[in-house]
Parts: C-alpha cells; structure tokens; sequence
C-alpha cells in the first residue's frame, strides 16, 4: 500500500475502530477478546481491498458488513456451541446501567449468532431491513421474519426487565 | 412505548457503555492482520485460474521426489538459479504436482508425529501474465502433544522484483519475535514467531518463515498451535516446530524440483 493510501486506511480505521468494537461486543454478547479478534479480521480484510473500499459509497457501512459477516463465518467455524466466558464488559458505569447491561447482553446472548446479527445491524446499526438483507446475504422478508421472532424470543426472556424511558 | 422501542434504547444504552481501553492497538493489530493477508494472497490464489488443482492426499502417498528430498536434512539455501526439472522432459500434470507438494512437506516433517487432513494444491500462472503462483501443500500435523495446522506455498517472482521479506513494524507487531538473515549467495530468511491476532500478544500462535532467493524463488510456511488457522482452539503451548525446524525446512533442496518447475515470471515491467 503506497504511503499516502496507508495514511487514509489509518484515519479511518482509527475514526471507526469505536464503533466497529461496539457492534462486535453486541455481537458477540460482551466478550471482549473475541470482539477485539472480530473487530482486527475486519479491518484486516479492509486493508487488503482498501484501494476499492476507499472509494465505494459507504466504507463505513461496508466495514460493519465485514463485521458481521467475520463474526457468522466465525461462528460457524466454530463447532461447539456457545462459549460462555462469564467475562464482564469493561468499562465502569452505574449499577443500574450494569444490570440492564448484563440482562440484555445475557439474553441475546441466548439468540443464535444471525438473529443476533439481525437485531444488531436493524436496531443497533439503524439499517433498513433490506440494508440488513444485503449484508447477510437474505431476503428482506426473511430479515423481517427473523427479526420480529428474534425479538419475540426476546421479550420472552427479559419480561419487564428493559426500563421503559416513558415512564421515567 | 413498545417492547421494541425499549429494545432499541436498551440497546443503544448498553453499546455505547462497550469500549475498549486501547483502541490504538486494535487498529495496529488489524493493520498487521492486512498486511499478513495480503503477503499470503501475494503468495497465494489466481483468481479463476482454470489450472487450479486442488487435490487431497493420504498421509499414505509415497512420496515421489525420494532422489531430491532429504528428510529432515538441514540445508543451506535451497535452489540454485539454474535448476532444472526432472530428465524425463515429459510434462507433469497439475495433480501430479499437488501430490508433490503434500509429499515433500511431509517428507521434511519430523517422522514421529500424524499427519492429516492434507492437502496440495498447485496453481500455474493465469495465460502466462500472471507474475504469482500458488502451489501450496496443508496439513495438520499432530507429534503427540497437540494437532498443528501447518502450510507451505511456493511462488517465483520475476528476478530482482521480489519484495525482499522484512519484519513487521513494532507498532503493528509489538509481540512478534521476528529476525531477518541475510544467507550466503543472496538469499534472504524470515523468521517471525508472532501471533494469529497481532495486538492481543495471546491466543493462537502463528509462526511463520518466508524465503527469498535471488533468482525469484520464494518459499513461505506457517505453523499454528491450533488445528485450524481460525476460530478452533489452542493445542499446544506453541506450534510445534523450532525456528531451527522451519529455516530447514524452507531452505531445503527438496523444493527444487517444484520450484523449478513453477513458470518464471515475465517482469513486471513488461507486463501489460
């Protein structure tokens, strides 16, 4: 990579290493190393094709795309099940936020990996159900079945236990 | 307000609470993660190339460059610029060669240990444009302490084009212990005990030694402490072959006659 297009990489890397970590701690329910690991292969894979990234529509949204789609490949690498690693997420914040934290990272962390990255990419990410179609390489009425089960399976879980700000 | 209104402010709430404490070294670590895609790719596949063969081997295969290959024979600097293929003269086939690759890698190997799961692959030059090959053998090696997955790829680069192996920067590489030796006749030797995600210092290990010979002839192969490169467990405490092991292995004359018989390049300055 020529000197100049390595600076450009660095400065975006730089300017969405943040939020590529965040979603890949949602994704990967708040274990740390592995969202590191998730988060490095992204924009590792990003580096490698940086010349035809840089100058698409939306690098930023292409990088989260890599994310999830380095996190399903993963899982899917991955033969056992679920790994609880019982590691928290770091980072210091009230009790309150703590719980509701562990409660929400708990339950999705009870989804399978694509509804996971489903919820992630409508509700954390904000993208349209066919944005999210694309990136999993799904049909839209299929992000939409899986979403509204995903989060049935959800409400299952959690009941009451997600704060209703309204009522606050 | 809705399950998935509070859904989506629970969500949002407890994202921005995850962050890490060193984003610096994430980014250095994805861009050695890049870096090491990218010299594997260089190394690696031709897209589309209709000469891919990719053939799976049993550990049973006698090897057929028994007159080359001297098992575990340490070796000066492998391949002469004047090398040439076997006397036959008569023409290889893609598979043949494969099998070739798999065989003279488990030839170097140490004897005591398993050897599964291998595989040889080799890829000729796209329409004879293509400066890169990939003839690659894999395996998984297990000496009794641990499974290893193990490659070694051969490619030859137009004379005095090759990109002369260097160590990573410290900045990206921090926990690699990588040396470069200059070897007598020209050839340069890479030697890096480093690991699969760069930044974390941790996990699984990735060695690896890449060869460079003066006449363009390049040997590249990585050990892992794991059976798989990603996404499987460690196995052992580190890969199981010594810096000492891979350098004899990379620098063996037992790759002559595949690297001989890989099509030399045309400069790149002639291309297109």
């Amino acid at each position: 990579m020529r000197a100049a297009d390595e600076q450009d990489y660095l400065d975006f890397a730089t300017a969405r290493v943040g939020a590529l970590y965040r979603s890949a701690s949602l994704l990967t329910t708040g274990d740390p190393h592995l969202a590191e690991d998730l988060v490095q292969e992204t924009l590792g894979r990003m580096y490698v094709h940086w010349r035809h990234v840089s100058v698409a529509d939306n690098p930023a949204a292409y990088a989260h795309t890599v994310l999830v789609r380095v996190f399903l490949s993963h899982r899917r690498r991955r033969s056992s099940a679920e790994q609880p690693t019982g590691a928290l997420p770091e980072g210091v914040a009230t009790e309150e936020d703590a719980t509701l934290r562990l409660t929400l990272l708990d339950a999705l962390a009870r989804l399978g990996p694509r509804d996971r990255a489903v919820l992630v990419l409508r509700y954390w990410e904000d993208r349209s159900v066919e944005e999210t179609a694309r990136a999993l390489r799904s049909s839209a009425g299929a992000v939409r079945t899986q979403s509204s089960r995903a989060l049935g399976r959800l409400r299952s879980i959690l009941g009451d236990s997600l704060p209703d700000l309204t009522r606050s | 307000m809705s399950f998935e209104d509070r859904f989506a402010q629970s969500l949002r709430d407890t994202g921005e609470e995850l962050t890490p404490h060193d984003l610096t070294r994430i980014v250095n670590g994805g861009v050695a993660d890049g870096r090491r895609r990218r010299r594997r790719r260089n190394a690696a596949v031709v897209g589309g190339s209709a000469a891919l063969a990719l053939v799976a081997v049993g550990a049973a295969v006698v090897p057929s460059l028994t007159g080359a290959a001297q098992p575990r024979e340490a070796v000066g600097p492998a391949a002469r610029p004047s090398m040439s293929l076997a006397a036959s003269g008569a023409p290889v086939s893609a598979n043949t060669r494969a099998q070739q690759m798999v065989t003279t890698l488990e030839s170097l190997l140490p004897k005591d240990g398993r050897i599964t799961d291998a595989v040889g692959r080799w890829v000729l030059p796209d329409s004879g444009t293509h400066p890169m090959t990939a003839p690659l053998a894999s395996l998984v090696y297990d000496d009794g302490k641990g499974a290893s997955s193990i490659e070694l790829a051969l490619a030859r680069y137009p004379k005095g084009d090759a990109q002369l192996p260097t160590c990573g920067d410290p900045a990206y590489v921090p926990n690699d212990v990588c040396h470069v030796y200059q070897l007598p006749g020209g050839g340069r030797l890479l030697i890096d005990q480093g690991y699969e995600y760069p930044s974390r210092g941790s996990g699984t290990k990735d060695w690896h030694a890449v060869l460079d010979l003066p006449d363009g002839s390049h040997v590249e192969m990585d050990e892992w402490n794991a059976a798989a490169e990603k996404g499987s467990g460690v196995t052992r405490a580190t890969p199981p072959l010594s810096p000492e092991q891979l350098r004899a292995i990379v620098t063996s004359k037992a790759w002559q006659p595949l690297l001989a018989a890989v099509p030399k390049p045309k400069p790149y300055s002639k291309l297109g």
